[in-house]
């Protein structure tokens, strides 16, 4: 009877034949890894039927392609035989999109209507400037809002994930991290960067369900500030390469100001500083984005439930560059190939476990996040879609 | 009789169960596990159809799920659900490349009819719908930020400025369209040029004064007044501010296509504008005993001295040869 339901190891060419890095991440223990079987050829097709039909209606099934196409990216990812599923009505996001527009026109076409019934320019910049303050106070709630519908709409086994529900004060943790990252974080040089990371991530999955079973996280901040230290030797080899660019840089000017043509060794030596800057850079961020990954999932349980992640920063970079290289060349083309790339190198580098613990969760009732904040959000550019 | 296996998720806990769907005419669906069984009208039921490899799913209203491979069998017992049909071919369009080559089609089609017929006419009702009242107020606002970065008080002679506005009221009878008043100004950074503005400000530029004789001028804003007739301005507005909405509704967020939207499309509008104005332009000319060829001469100079152009298709107003062309005739 079970012969309708595919069987995955036996159709693993074409995801091999994608799989350029080699096999996923080797990870330390026993357990159930996250399958992603999203094929780059397939995806391609739902993305150009769905583009089109959006075209052919003139962005009304925005919605609708939006969540076909998570869905797609949903269903392809597993646990055991199960996979997750994105559970999102489109037409309630049609609404809320509608309904941001429509606000969007008020406040864009509010200083003609005034002016032509104030008479006086400065009346309608005010209360403009009054509107958009209000929107950016609102912000906060509306991320909140953002969250909880992202959460909301994703499920595994038809059991859904929340977001802070019955979490008290969020708005105001919302702000505080908002202000950590954009204010606090470049006032201190960077320095305050290890507690942000934290708290936001205390925040993002602390107050995060599994039906009703909350994630619990135990990481500590020190732990974070422990890992950026760790990064500084990669820092010191960015600060090596900019001092390189520096040094071959100024010359080349200097001997240009004088008149003179600057010898070949000095713009490859300049040349190699900006590539080796770049890529030091990269292989920085991507040290540290590996390392605090492993280091949150690793204090991070859901119930009876531990979760495992097993990036390595060096398959990360070269999967990084590969990918940039690949779409450069491809002028494009090769985006969708890149993205399920990527995606299936960072999920089935995630394992769960123990396997019999995943029948025992309970769904929650009655937390109806609608998809306003999100659309808002998105609308205005403050935060990107999932999609 | 077909028998479908699926998975039921009761909707309350995260347990799978192995079931086996059967239709029972005309319209029941039966589960069965290895120890219940239940059945549910399947107009009650809602058909998800697969993503790729991913399951398809049925609803229940009781929040419950069952997650089939099968949905061949399940989109034809579910077809005659509401949007049933619609849905199918959908998902035909996703898995047939000639459906989705279809799709393509009825895509560019409709963009295609959306740019050249709909947004047109769109706006010219919306133009037209927009009280003056509001349409002066803009102009007033698109003044007040245009004096300052691009225009500079003029710096013409008090008595040549009066000249201008005393040519500007001998004008205005002969003119379509009431024009509310003619400014002057200085402007180093875009040279000879003129503007409408929405509400039926004219604007006319130092150098375009020193350049044009003062039949030349009288061409040039009677071109304006066109302008100002069909409430281009306006109306280029209201285009282009569909586009970004239409834009902003289809992705979900700002992004980089709409500059490209405003450079290709709106340009190509701007050309199709500036021939409607050039006919309004002759029409006035006739009438004064002007030959209209004094304002297409004036646009050549104009050119020349300018140099450089960029390809035609990436202007807002075409080129001078083409416009005479267009508003004369072929063999003028």
């Amino acid at each position: 009877m079970n012969h309708t339901i595919p069987d995955w190891n036996a159709n693993t060419d074409a995801v091999v034949q994608l799989n350029i890095t080699g096999s996923a991440p080797p990870l330390a223990c026993e357990g159930l890894p996250l399958r992603f079987r999203g094929q780059a050829r397939e995806y391609v097709r739902l993305w150009v039927v769905n583009v089109a039909l959006t075209l052919a209606s003139l962005g009304l099934y925005g919605p609708w392609a939006r969540v076909r196409l998570l869905r797609y990216l949903h269903g392809h990812t597993q646990i055991g035989n199960h996979s997750f599923d994105y559970e999102a009505r489109p037409g309630k996001i049609l609404f809320a999109r509608l309904l941001m527009l429509l606000l969007l026109a008020l406040l864009n076409l509010g200083p003609v209507i005034l002016q032509g019934w104030a008479r006086s320019s400065g009346v309608a910049a005010g209360i403009q400037a009054l509107l958009s303050l209000l929107v950016l106070l609102w912000a906060p709630w509306l991320a909140v809002q953002a969250l909880r519908f992202r959460a909301r709409c994703t499920s595994f086994r038809h059991v859904r994930f929340h977001f802070g529900v019955g979490g008290r004060h969020l708005w105001r943790e919302a702000v505080l991290l908002a202000l950590l990252r954009l204010v606090a974080v470049p006032l201190s040089l960077g320095l305050l960067h290890p507690y942000s990371a934290w708290r936001s991530r205390r925040f993002l999955i602390g107050q995060r369900h599994y039906g009703t079973t909350p994630f619990v996280f135990t990481a500590r901040p020190g732990q974070y500030l422990r890992l950026h230290l760790r990064g500084l030797a990669l820092l010191a080899l960015v600060g090596a390469a900019l001092l390189l660019t520096g040094a071959t840089g100024s010359a080349v000017v200097g001997r240009v100001r004088q008149g003179e043509r600057p010898p070949l060794v000095l713009g490859l030596g300049m040349g190699l500083g900006l590539i080796l800057t770049l890529v030091c850079t990269l292989l920085w961020l991507t040290y540290l984005e590996a390392g605090a990954a492993r280091l949150t999932w690793h204090h991070t349980t859901l119930g009876p439930l531990w979760i495992r992640c097993g990036w390595r920063w060096r398959e990360l970079l070269v999967l990084r560059l590969t990918n940039t290289l690949a779409v450069l060349f491809s002028l494009g083309l090769l985006i969708p190939w890149a993205r399920m790339r990527g995606l299936r190198y960072r999920l089935e580098g995630m394992a769960v476990g123990p396997a019999e613990a995943l029948d025992g969760f309970m769904a929650r009732e009655g937390d109806a996040a609608g998809a306003f904040g999100d659309e808002a959000l998105s609308l205005l550019g403050l935060i990107s879609p999932e999609l | 009789m077909t028998v479908l296996s699926g998975e039921y998720f009761d909707g309350t806990s995260s347990r799978p169960t192995p079931v086996t769907l059967t239709l029972l005419p005309p319209d029941r669906l039966r589960l069965s596990s290895a120890s219940w069984q239940r059945e549910q009208p399947l107009t009650t039921l809602r058909l998800e159809q697969r993503a790729g490899q991913a399951p398809a799913l049925l609803h229940a209203p009781d929040g419950s799920v069952v997650e089939v491979w099968d949905d061949g069998s399940l989109a034809r017992w579910m077809g005659s659900q509401r949007w049933g049909r619609w849905r199918r071919l959908l998902a035909q369009a996703e898995s047939r490349p000639s459906a989705a080559l279809a799709v393509i089609g009825l895509a560019i089609g409709a963009v295609t009819l959306a740019l050249v017929q709909g947004l047109p006419a769109l706006s010219g009702l919306g133009a037209r719908a927009v009280p003056e009242a509001w349409e002066r107020s803009l102009g007033e606002q698109v003044l007040a930020e245009l004096d300052g970065p691009l225009l500079q008080p003029s710096r013409l002679s008090a008595q040549r400025q009066r000249q201008l506005q005393q040519l500007m009221a001998d004008l205005r009878p002969q003119l379509p369209v009431p024009i509310q008043r003619l400014e002057l100004r200085a402007a180093d950074q875009i040279g000879a040029n003129a503007m409408a503005l929405p509400g039926g400000i004219l604007v006319l530029t130092d150098p375009m004064v020193e350049a044009a004789s003062a039949d030349e001028l009288r061409g040039v804003l009677a071109h304006e007044a066109g302008h100002v007739l069909h409430r281009h301005g306006l109306q280029s507005l209201l285009r282009q501010q569909s586009l970004n909405w239409m834009l902003l509704m289809a992705i979900g967020r700002p992004s980089n296509l709409q500059l490209l939207s405003e450079s290709l499309v709106t340009t190509a509008y701007s050309r199709e504008f500036e021939r409607e104005a050039d006919r309004e332009a002759v029409t006035v000319l006739r009438r004064l005993g002007i030959p209209p060829q004094r304002l297409f001469d004036l646009l050549h100079r104009l050119e020349t001295a300018k140099g450089g152009r960029r390809p035609g298709w990436l202007e807002s107003h075409p080129n001078s040869t083409e416009r005479r062309r267009s508003a004369l005739g072929p063999g003028s």
